[in-house]
């Protein structure tokens, strides 16, 4: 599945996320192209107003 | 290290400052107060009354632009901190011209989407610099909430990761100090790790 899909299927309703697969940077617009596969390292951060 | 070996090392370092308001001005301050070579301040606000719970401005200084009314505050800490100030809001067009000659970038937007846009435009076109970002500072107390991760070779992230400010959730000058400091304490860090 591709990423944009993941955040679906894991329900993360938050507005702002940085991604990456396997330590690299997944730009937004790329969210929907970008596959995650098995054994895959994902990782998702979730930014919040304020500061 | 002695303070006098700290001080020389810094001089000859520039951190920019990504947002001069709740954590950049207070970031900025305690980066000056040990003697930071140069700052590059970058905001587009003014300051507000509402600001004064935990920015560092004054009530005289209502109205003036954020950079300039901290540049004041900054040279009356140490006149000899180089400041440029740019009251202007920060996009991928303009980036790199302001920070490429920086050591160091300290994250402090409020929105979350100018959080997102500077961390994916500095790992894609910026990746040697060190990015410390804040996120997650609002209420009070939580102290054990809050931590310093690092996410990626050069980007670091202070607060809680999960207080967004709401009205129920404010930000105040306790828990947004301490973020704030935390930031500028990692800057001094990484600028003396790097020598």
């Amino acid at each position: 599945m591709t990423i944009n899909e993941l955040i679906n299927y894991k329900n993360f309703t938050f507005k702002m996320l940085v991604t990456k697969i396997n330590g690299k940077l997944v730009k937004v617009d790329k969210r929907d192209d970008a596959v995650v596969r098995t054994g895959d390292n994902v990782e998702i951060l979730h930014l919040i107003s304020g500061g | 290290m002695k303070e006098k070996d700290i001080r020389q090392l810094l001089k000859s370092c520039r951190v920019g400052v990504a947002g001069c308001g709740g954590l950049g001005s207070n970031a900025a301050v305690a980066l000056a107060r040990i003697g930071i070579g140069g700052l590059e301040l970058v905001d587009f606000d003014k300051v507000e009354a509402s600001n004064l719970n935990r920015q560092y401005f004054f009530k005289k200084q209502l109205g003036l632009p954020k950079v300039e009314a901290l540049a004041q505050n900054i040279h009356s800490i140490d006149p000899d901190v180089k400041l440029n100030c740019h009251q202007t809001k920060l996009d991928k067009d303009n980036i790199s011209a302001i920070f490429s000659s920086c050591d160091l970038i300290i994250e402090a937007f409020d929105r979350a989407e100018a959080k997102a846009m500077l961390l994916e435009f500095m790992l894609e076109h910026m990746p040697q610099i060190p990015l410390i970002m804040g996120n997650g500072m609002a209420g009070f107390g939580g102290f054990d909430k809050l931590r310093q991760v690092q996410w990626d070779k050069h980007v670091y992230i202070c607060g809680d990761f999960e207080a967004e400010i709401a009205e129920d959730l404010p930000p105040l000058a306790p828990r947004v100090g301490i973020v704030a400091n935390m930031q500028a304490n990692l800057a001094l860090e990484l600028l003396i790790k790097k020598g």
